[in-house]
Formats: structure tokens, sequence, C-alpha cells
């Protein structure tokens, strides 16, 4: 008997769409079709499916009400949840207004629009239960080919989560942090091939924090390197940094027993 | 026995080379490592090369196995006459502990295929310990540079049928031992695995794994599955892993075995210097020092077992404590 095949929905909550983007790029959509049906996906064609999903993707961030409204509607309508995109694994560009002065962001970004009631951006794992996070920015085709390659076959997907330092030495690249550059890489979820620092560019960590980073050390390294505590943190704050500070706090217990 | 080649030669001597093999030898692009070149003037001989030599046999992702139609087809080792020129001591040793422990036909058909030429290392840095590390002699050829000559002793019949046109030495020249400071002393490391001096060491990692992925003798690999989009036909490939890693002990289930960053640190410097001592009767640590020089956070384990406790000394060969 043949499996009957999955029901796709992608989704947008607020985002700049790059993400959704990927999903229809050429080389993407045109494979995943093949293996799933895409039931709905408003940003190519309004809805008109009422049911079911299996898997939900999901781009952007929560910074408002009406974000959580529409997460929960989806929820319920999905057997499992894709965080798809780095705002809505790790709360990505968005999430720098956590560390500033909110009324000042609003103030500088909307002058004339105060009516507007936003919240400070959260990843939507803080509202809703995720089962699956397909971080970078924006994500990688390749990798969305893959995990739909792994739900339609009914294997489980096994998420990266070795740091971006592995990927990059393995290609031979010239360590960006021997050029004193604030990279980070050591302390960033790797899976993207180490792209950045293959052009020359320092790693931002789209991907999120690695969990096993070791950032106490991280931060010691950087100080020596000359850099204030500001300059290290400004870094960090770019797309993840809700979730390097999470583990900021639990490195006083670095050395699990 | 040993052949004479003169420096003014020695393009040429490269160029003949070309005609029949493919040459590899260290080139300075970004950083210096192991290529393969069209010429001698690409050659870059002045230090140790930042990427070992290992990744000319063990590639950083290499397709073993094929899947079409339901039918799996090995791929057959490359078969092409390779040379590698300007292997230090350090770099043919960390051929001589892979060939220990690398079995699979992919390796040994390239290994058969490669004829390994070394050189004398002129300019060891900060970082070289190769001396302490007890190394041999094993190259098919080895070039000793005096004066305006390369002295070239001959180590196999694949080395010789390269130079037999060369005249031979009169005189035959003994190659010393590289010039590095660095020492690494004896220690009776196994009896301080718990000892708390590692702790520093392992507090500084970052578990970036550059120390494993340029090490020349690290050679722990993982086996990976792509599928086509037919989700039947496939390839399995093999790519480097690193014990650095908590990825690397990770089985079915999420446990992993080397949780702790301190015991994944220990794991390296131990399976160096103690677990492969045991099995194969050396080291696999060649002294090269690029663990040393790439580490973003400057860790030196080396001086950490200098710093040992002297009480945990033990004599050369005898084995016993030193009062």
């Amino acid at each position: 008997m043949k499996k009957p095949r999955l029901k796709i929905g992608v989704f947008g909550i607020s985002g700049c769409a790059g993400c959704l983007l990927s999903v229809l790029f050429e080389d993407c959509f045109k494979q995943i079709v093949r293996l799933v049906d895409i039931k709905a996906f408003p940003m190519i064609k309004e809805e008109g499916y009422e049911g079911d999903f299996d898997y939900v993707f999901i781009e952007g961030t929560v910074c408002f009400d009406e974000d959580i409204m529409a997460l929960n509607a989806l929820r319920k309508r999905a057997k499992k949840v894709v965080a798809l995109g780095s705002c809505a694994c790790t709360g990505g560009v968005p999430s720098i207004k956590n560390f500033l002065d909110q009324e000042k962001v609003m103030k500088l970004v909307y002058p004339a629009h105060n009516h507007l009631k936003t919240e400070p951006p959260t990843p939507i794992d803080q509202h809703i239960k995720v089962d699956y996070y397909l971080p970078q920015c924006p994500p990688d085709k390749q990798e969305i080919v893959e995990f739909i390659k792994c739900i339609a076959q009914g294997r489980e997907f096994k998420p990266y989560r070795d740091p971006v330092c592995f990927e990059c030495r393995r290609k031979g690249n010239v360590c960006l942090l021997t050029k004193n550059e604030i990279c980070l890489g050591p302390i960033t979820n790797g899976g993207c091939n180490a792209l950045c620092p293959s052009h020359g560019v320092t790693c931002y960590g789209c991907r999120g924090a690695c969990k096993d980073a070791n950032i106490k050390a991280y931060l010691a390294m950087l100080k020596e390197m000359g850099y204030t505590d500001a300059a290290m943190h400004d870094k960090m704050n770019t797309f993840a940094g809700l979730q390097f500070k999470e583990q900021e706090g639990d490195a006083s217990k670095w050395l699990e027993k | 026995m040993q052949k004479v080649l003169s420096k003014a030669q020695f393009p040429s001597f490269i160029e003949g080379l070309l005609k029949s093999y493919e040459v590899y030898g260290p080139v300075k692009d970004k950083n210096t490592k192991f290529q393969k070149i069209g010429s001698s003037k690409e050659l870059y001989l002045d230090t140790v090369t930042e990427i070992p030599a290992k990744n000319i046999f063990l590639p950083e992702h290499e397709v073993i196995v094929e899947f079409k139609g339901g039918k799996a087809s090995e791929r057959q080792g490359d078969t092409k006459k390779r040379v590698i020129f300007g292997l230090r001591t350090c770099d043919l040793n960390a051929l001589q502990i892979l060939d220990k422990v690398m079995f699979d036909p992919l390796y040994l058909t390239k290994r058969k295929n490669t004829v390994t030429i070394g050189l004398f290392c002129e300019h060891p840095d900060e970082f070289c310990f190769c001396n302490s590390m007890e190394l041999v002699n094993y190259y098919d050829l080895f070039f000793y540079p005096q004066k305006n000559e390369y002295y070239i002793s001959v180590g196999s019949a694949k080395g010789l049928a390269l130079v037999k046109g060369l005249p031979t030495a009169k005189k035959e020249v003994k190659i010393p031992h590289p010039l590095n400071t660095k020492v690494l002393e004896e220690k009776n490391i196994e009896k301080s695995y718990r000892n708390k001096i590692w702790e520093a060491d392992a507090e500084k990692c970052l578990s970036c794994s550059a120390c494993t992925v340029d090490c020349p003798t690290c050679n722990c690999f993982d086996i990976k599955d792509q599928l086509e989009m037919n989700l039947k036909d496939g390839k399995r490939s093999r790519c480097h892993m690193s014990c650095q890693l908590k990825s690397f002990t990770r089985v079915a289930g999420g446990k992993s075995y080397r949780d702790a960053r301190l015991s994944r640190f220990k794991h390296f410097v131990y399976h160096k210097l103690v677990y492969y001592h045991k099995h194969q009767g050396r080291y696999m640590c060649v002294g090269c020092g690029r663990c040393l020089r790439v580490c973003p956070t400057k860790i030196d384990w080396v001086k950490t077992i200098n710093l040992l406790d002297s009480m945990e000394t033990i004599k050369k060969k005898g084995g016993k404590k030193k009062e």
C-alpha cells in the first residue's frame, strides 16, 4: 500500500518573507513538491484550505498579539510545527530590540505610527511547542529539501549540533580569529557548511547558539584580543542574542561533572 | 644508499617526475597545504604546512558506496600514480601511523600507488617538538639539503626507481635531528588522568575541533548517507569527525559518552600518548605542533604535561618512579 502524501503548510508571521522565498526558489520548490503536497502557502496563493496539516513551516518572530493568535491557530491545525529561519528559531534580527530601550526604538522606527503596540520580539517556541528547527538567515534550501526527504520517508530528522568551526576548518579556511576579527564560529551551530567564513566574512551566529558552546572561554579570548564587552555583545546580539544570553547565564556551570 | 642532486638540477628533477606522476607538494595559497602542482616553482618549502598531508589519502568527504536500483556498488580505490614531495619527518611518521590503522581498499590503493619524498626540516618553529616523539625513518626518498646539493637517502625500491640515474654519494651524510627547542618531557601521564591540572586547559577549550582537523594522525570519521529525490538511490560517504565534539560519542537515544568538555579534551591527549601506544608500541603524536599552532585559545597541553608533578616522572625505559 502506498503511503498517503504528507500535507504541508508554509506560513509566515512578522518577518521579511525571505525564508518563505527560500522555499519558493526553483531548486527547492520543484524538488519538494515531488514528495509532499503543499496544501497552503499564503505567500503564493490565498488560503482556501481549511483542513489539518501534517507539518506546518512557520517563518518570523512574535512581535504583536496578532502573531500569538495566528501561532495558536496554526498549532491546532498541525501535527508537527517546524520553525523556519533564524527569526522563528532564535528571534533573529528583530530580537536585537530586547537589548535596547523599547520606547526609543519605537520612536525611531515609527515616528508617526504610535498606535502600533509591539511586544519585545521572541522566537516562536516561547509561545507554542516547536518540533523541528531549520535555522539560518535565510534557511539553506538544501537543508529544507533534506528535511522533506526525511519526513517523506518517515525517518527522524537529525539536526546539526556542532560548531561552525568544525566545518570551516575541514574546508581549510584561514581562521578569522587569527586576523583579530570577532567571528562567532566557535559558539554557533554549524550545518551551513561555513558559508560566511568561506567567503572571508565572520560568522554572525544566524544558526543559533551551539548547545556545547564554551561562552565563558570565548569571551575571555575576545577580551584578550582587545575587544570591549559592548563590542562582543553587539555582535552576539545580531541574530541569536536571546540564546547566547541564556547560555551565558549558565556559563558559570561550564564544567559538567 | 645516498644519491646526490645539485640544487640547480632540482627543477628539472621535478619536471621529470611530472611527466609520469601526479606530483603533490607544499603550496602557499591562503594557507600552506599539500596540493597538486604543475611546476617546481609552486613549491613552498620554508615551513611545516598548516594543513597536513593526510587529506590526500583521507579526503574531508569521500563516497564509499553507491546505491542504485536496489544494488550497492563499492567505490574502487584511486590508482593514479602519485608522488608527494616535501613531507617532513613528522608528516612521514604520521603516514606510518595511519598505515597501521587504516585498512580499507580506498586508502590502501591510494597509499600503494604513492611515492613519498621527505625533506629535512630546516626551519622548525616554537611549536615543533618532534625530537621528543621517537620518530623513525619511514620514507621512499629523503632529501637533505647541503650547500649546493641535496643528499638523497633511499628508503625503498619504489623510491630508488625515481633516482636511478643520479650519481651515488661518495661519502654518506648523516641526517641530524631538526633543531627544535620545545620538549615534551617523559611523564607517567596514565597515572595523572585525574590530576586537577587538566581542568585549566579544558576550561579554555572551545571544542572547536581545530586541533583534530589539522592533526596529521587524527583519522576518526563519520558515515553519512545522502539520498536522491526518488528516496531509493543514494550515496554513502565517509567524512572527517572529531572527538572534541559532543556528537562524536552520541548513540541512539541521545546519550553521549564523553559529555564533559574535560573528558573530551583529555581523550585527545591520552589517545595520542597512551591508548595508541598500548596497541601499536609507539606514540600517535608526531610532534608537528599543528594542534598548538591552530588553537584559538592557545592551549598548550605539552606545557601542561611538563608541569605535571615530577613525582610522576618515570625513567625512560625502566618504567619505575624516580625518587
